[in-house]
């Protein structure tokens, strides 16, 4: 599990910005952190059924029933910035 | 096209599920509402909101697969997968990734005469995203659409030319709005279709660089992209220009395909299993249930109406392009037989009103099986001409009065009693004496003559046949 | 006002008259003033509190379980029309227009919610240093840590801010700071309280409960937000209707599971001393001693962090200046917006704190592409072993006692430079998370050094009920009357 990896380019992925000042602390944190999981390695896993949840074993269903909950301008109250009703943002590329 | 190449074309088809609320949420797959109105907490992807699935989704999935012919799993996954986008209110879409509901599968359908089968590779459940807009300085976003259940089709990239494809992703449409699982809108969105093209040098085993369409919003456009983008990769071939692996999208304005120019590098979404979700069990039983409520399948109900009813191939594919109008049709020939006569008026008259009338629409069908059929009962034992059946079927569309009512109020019944038939005969004959001898020494011209006049006497009722018949016998005594 | 008298009994004389929920949420609010300008524990005063205790003295409650009693709740619960920051820059301004079911359960109850209390940055840490909003204290000593990451909720009951609060456990974050501040703290089986509202930081670990000065008065509360929610998945309907908040179990015969690997621990002398102690009067009192193993405790923190991290990249991803929460497109250089990506990357570095910033890129990195399987899924397989590794030792044992840290609380900043052993620090309490166990702290005495000691209890899945009836049992034998104060 020697894991090569490249905080920049998880951060990119994760819509993260890491300033160069910061980036050797991160850096160190993370060679750490996987240097101690690494321990995982050894475990012995073959046939292990991974568990994601704990106790469910199958999703309960709702009716398919029309509910208004919120009203719009609920829906909208927390919206940095809002036209028309709909959630502004600047432009896309 | 050029003969140095195999095309090889895959479609992905997102069908919305015709549901009443959305995939996780209670709020209303309602389009017609305003702007972020159909959005719950759920939907706008709030702190401490949860998906919990609609049970309605999960039986439409089911019913599309079984149309579909594919292996049902009985445990399926929802996964996260994520990215980043505006109109993503979690930053992560829900959607069946390693454990679909549905594998395998197959789609047979009829292009020029032949049977065609497509294999399918898998069909998954997922949640759309909402709607970005563009303007200039700023983008707006309306999540009406978030969270509305969808289900994506997936064929194997087997279909070999452009027309294959529009006639597979037609048929597919066709199957599912048989099932009512989806209304099969491809302007509306209700039903999108992203293809996946490549060419390879004929024979060659390796697949070719592959180039998805995007956008493309009516069947006629499918055909078109597709042909222009294979023409484009051959060009590209012949020019020795590479082939990028990207995604394009069609103008149905200037008929091309344009790059999107979008960075393909981020493509690592990180799938994994949606821990708020637990897997999605399905029993037998329910889907013996689903099982008994499926339609006939249309390609299976055209093949029927070609071998069991004889009706042309042209006519049988026309008739069964709709369930609605395939259901109407044989409910009018269960109730009187005759199903070229039935099939003749349906797909002629009936089908010109139809086109013409705005407000009549599949699901809101204009004319009950009674009324057609009471009208071709008229027909079919000769009450009145295919003339007089015409007009009395625009008057009945037009004011929902019955056939027979029409006919009274009109004075159209045909006059077919034998005896009210001589006596004009009679009346005709005895009044033209020099004629009928004329006739009799061979003038046949005259014939038509004796066949006015009696139809003239009746005011047009007299049935033709009848007047025929009698005119026959009666000239040759 | 709580010292002495239980809730239930506060609540009976509310609604027999003979107390006034307004006259002791004004006490309340009035009294915390002074004591949290030193613990930062609470973040914000209900206004309508105040309204809400006036309709309780109306009448309007008396049929509930909690009528009138006050109760504090953790940041990451939403509670309409209060701020719910999860104590994190990036909801520094969000207000929910709803409210997390089981918080509703308790207002249904008659209960008031005065206020919200600090945590560490969307539940993650283990001292409630990662809050945007400051550090949160021990109540018996300024200068440590009360625990985290629901530090405010435990410091606030310990200081008697109010009697009842609610905190949420993801690896430990009930238990520890529970037994940091001397109150006792119940995480409840995974599944039994809804998460509908309560703001996500690991979905498959994340579970509400409640801290109380005792174990009735925890118990009483939590009783309550128990309740099948159907806008939760993973809710599940429990076996039981009640806690049995007033039983105890009686001792003899009980067979009480003693881990070897948690008793292997590196544990603080002390915290040692009293763990044995309790376990020598369990078996005077007639308690079956049973020595278990649970193997794989050593992978717990790695599969944890994890399975954790991975969950966290995931439901963190909402927060990206769209539809609520902080949009700060600033930069240090003034420099236009050049992408999509640069739009989302300025309002999240500014928005989380560093520790967030570290289990996202952890989480997103188990999560990609090449790294999924010796990571993330790994994990997921590790996480089966542990859980197996309690279904072997429940047939031993009905339940496990140990210690629920290695030792009491540390000094501020002790471990803020040193993630890994401030990861450690969860060893004990992680185990039973990812097995999604009920399991629970009990204040045990007090070191040398008058720092809390506590004791775990950990039972089988959804025996909740038993668990509360064996801790009231162990709360007799254990007499803890101490009180801080600040």
């Amino acid at each position: 599990m020697a894991a090569k990896y490249n905080i920049q380019a998880i951060a990119d992925l994760a819509c993260l910005k890491i300033e160069d000042k910061d980036l050797g602390a991160f850096e160190r944190h993370f060679e750490k952190i996987l240097e101690y999981f690494a321990t995982l390695e050894g475990v012995d896993t073959s046939g292990v059924d991974p568990m994601i949840t704990p106790h469910g074993i199958q999703s309960p269903l709702r009716a398919d029933q029309v509910k208004q909950e919120l009203s719009v301008e609920k829906i909208l109250e927390n919206a940095p910035e809002v036209k028309d009703s709909l959630f502004k943002v600047p432009p896309v590329v | 096209m050029s003969s140095e190449y195999d095309v090889v074309i895959g479609l992905e088809i997102h069908a919305q599920l015709a549901t009443q609320s959305k995939c996780f949420s209670a709020a209303s797959t309602d389009f017609g509402l305003g702007h972020n109105e159909n959005v719950s907490a759920v939907c706008a992807g709030m702190p401490g909101t949860l998906p919990v699935l609609n049970e309605q989704a999960v039986e439409l999935s089911l019913k599309t697969a079984l149309v579909l012919n594919c292996d049902v799993q009985k445990t399926s996954v929802f996964a996260r997968k994520q990215y980043f986008y505006p109109d993503m209110p979690k930053g992560y879409q829900i959607s069946q990734y390693e454990r679909p509901i549905a594998l395998n599968g197959y789609v047979d359908f009829y292009l020029d005469g032949e049977k065609n089968r497509v294999q399918l590779e898998r069909a998954h459940m997922e949640e759309d995203a909402g709607k970005s807009t563009h303007f200039g300085e700023y983008t707006l976003i309306n999540l009406n659409r978030a969270g509305i259940p969808l289900l994506e089709i997936v064929s194997r990239p087997e279909i070999k030319s452009a027309k294959q494809a529009a006639a597979y992703a037609r048929t597919v449409r066709q199957a599912l709005r048989y099932a009512e699982v989806c209304d099969g809108n491809l302007e509306e969105g209700s039903l999108r279709c992203d293809c996946n093209v490549s060419i390879k040098p004929k024979g060659q085993v390796e697949l070719g660089t592959k180039v998805e369409l995007k956008n493309i919003n009516s069947f006629r456009f499918i055909e078109k992209a597709l042909d222009y983008e294979i023409q484009r990769q051959i060009q590209c071939k012949m020019i020795g220009e590479p082939i990028v692996q990207e995604t394009r999208l069609y103008d149905s304005v200037k008929n091309k395909t344009f790059s999107m120019r979008m960075k393909e590098e981020a493509n690592d979404y990180r799938y994994f299993p949606e821990p708020d979700l637990l897997p999605l069990v399905l029993q037998q039983e329910d889907i013996e249930r689903i099982k008994k409520t499926l339609p006939e399948h249309p390609t299976r109900r055209y093949e029927r109406f070609v071998e069991e009813l004889k009706l042309k191939p042209e006519d049988s594919e026309l008739l069964t392009s709709e369930k609605a109008l395939a259901d109407f049709f044989e409910d009018v020939v269960a109730k009187i037989g005759n199903s070229q006569l039935v099939c003749n008026w349906v797909t002629g008259e009936f089908l010109r009103l139809f086109n013409d009338d705005e407000s009549a629409t599949w699901r809101n069908f204009p004319m009950s099986v009674s009324a057609f059929s009471e009208l071709l009962e008229q027909v079919s034992n000769k009450t009145i001409s295919a003339n007089q059946a015409k007009e009395v079927l625009e008057d009945m569309w037009k004011t929902g009065q019955s056939a027979s009512k029409i006919i009274k109020d009109k004075g159209l019944e045909q006059i077919t009693d034998d005896s009210q038939i001589e006596k004009l005969v009679e009346k005709v004959l005895s009044e033209n004496q020099d004629k009928v001898s004329e006739y009799q020494s061979g003038k046949d011209k005259l014939y038509g003559f004796f066949v006015g006049q009696v139809m003239k006497a009746s005011k047009g009722q007299a049935s033709p046949e009848v007047v025929n018949r009698l005119l026959k016998e009666r000239l040759k005594k | 006002m709580f010292k002495k008298q239980s809730v239930s009994a506060y609540s009976k004389k509310v609604r027999a008259r003979e107390a006034s929920a307004e006259k002791t949420v004004t006490q309340l609010i009035d009294g915390q003033r002074e004591p949290n300008k030193k613990l930062n524990a609470i973040l914000e005063i209900n206004e309508r509190a105040l309204q809400r205790a006036k309709e309780v003295d109306e009448g309007r409650f008396d049929k509930g379980r909690l009528t009138g009693v006050p109760i504090l709740v953790k940041d990451n619960f939403c509670v309409a029309g209060q701020s719910a920051t999860a104590a994190s820059r990036i909801l520094e301004n969000f207000k929910p227009p709803y409210t997390a079911h089981c918080i509703q359960r308790l207002e249904d109850e008659g209960a008031i919610i005065i206020g919200k209390t600090n945590m560490d940055e969307f539940a993650m840490g283990s001292s409630n240093e990662n809050s945007f909003f400051g550090p949160c204290r021990n109540p018996w000593n300024l200068d440590y840590v009360p625990g985290g990451s629901s530090g405010g909720s435990a410091a606030a009951v310990a200081a008697g801010l109010a009697p009842i609060s609610v905190g949420s456990d993801t690896g430990g974050s009930i238990r520890q700071p529970a037994s940091f501040c001397g109150v006792v703290g119940i995480k409840p089986t995974y599944g039994a309280v809804s998460r509908y509202g309560m703001i996500a930081f690991a979905s498959s670990l994340d579970q509400a409960g409640t801290f109380g000065r005792s174990v009735a008065d925890a118990a009483l509360a939590l009783e309550v937000m128990i309740d099948h929610d159907t806008r939760d998945a993973t809710n599940v309907r429990t076996p039981f209707a009640t806690l049995s908040t007033n039983k105890s179990l009686p001792l003899k015969g009980v067979r009480v599971g003693v881990v070897k690997e948690y008793m292997a621990a590196d544990l603080n002398k002390e915290l040692r001393e009293a763990i044995e102690g309790n376990i020598e009067t369990l078996k005077q009192q007639g308690c079956e001693i049973v020595d278990v193993s649970l193997p794989h405790t050593d992978y717990a923190i790695p599969v944890y962090y994890l399975v954790a991290a991975s969950e966290a990249s995931s439901n963190l991803s909402r927060y990206d200046g769209v539809r609520y929460g902080l949009r700060d497109l600033s930069s240090p250089t003034d420099e236009p917006l050049q992408d999509l990506n640069d739009f989302y990357k300025r309002t999240r570095s500014h928005g989380f704190g560093d520790e967030v910033k570290r289990r996202i890129l952890l989480g997103t990195f188990s999560l990609s592409a090449g790294y999924f399987d010796a990571f993330y899924a790994k994990a997921c397989q590790v996480r089966r072993l542990i859980s197996d590794d309690f279904k072997n030792a429940y047939e031993k044992c009905d339940f496990i006692v140990g210690p629920v840290s290695t030792a009491p609380a540390f000094k501020m900043g002790e471990k803020k430079d040193d993630p890994i052993s401030m990861y450690y620090n969860d060893i004990l309490t992680t185990p039973a998370s990812l097995a999604g166990l009920p399991s629970m702290s009990l204040p045990l005495g007090l070191s040398s050094e008058r720092l809390p000691l506590g004791l775990q209890v950990i039972a089988p899945p959804f025996h909740d009920d038993k668990m509360v009836m064996f801790a009231n049992a162990l709360e007799e034998l254990i007499g803890f009357t101490e009180v801080c104060n600040v």
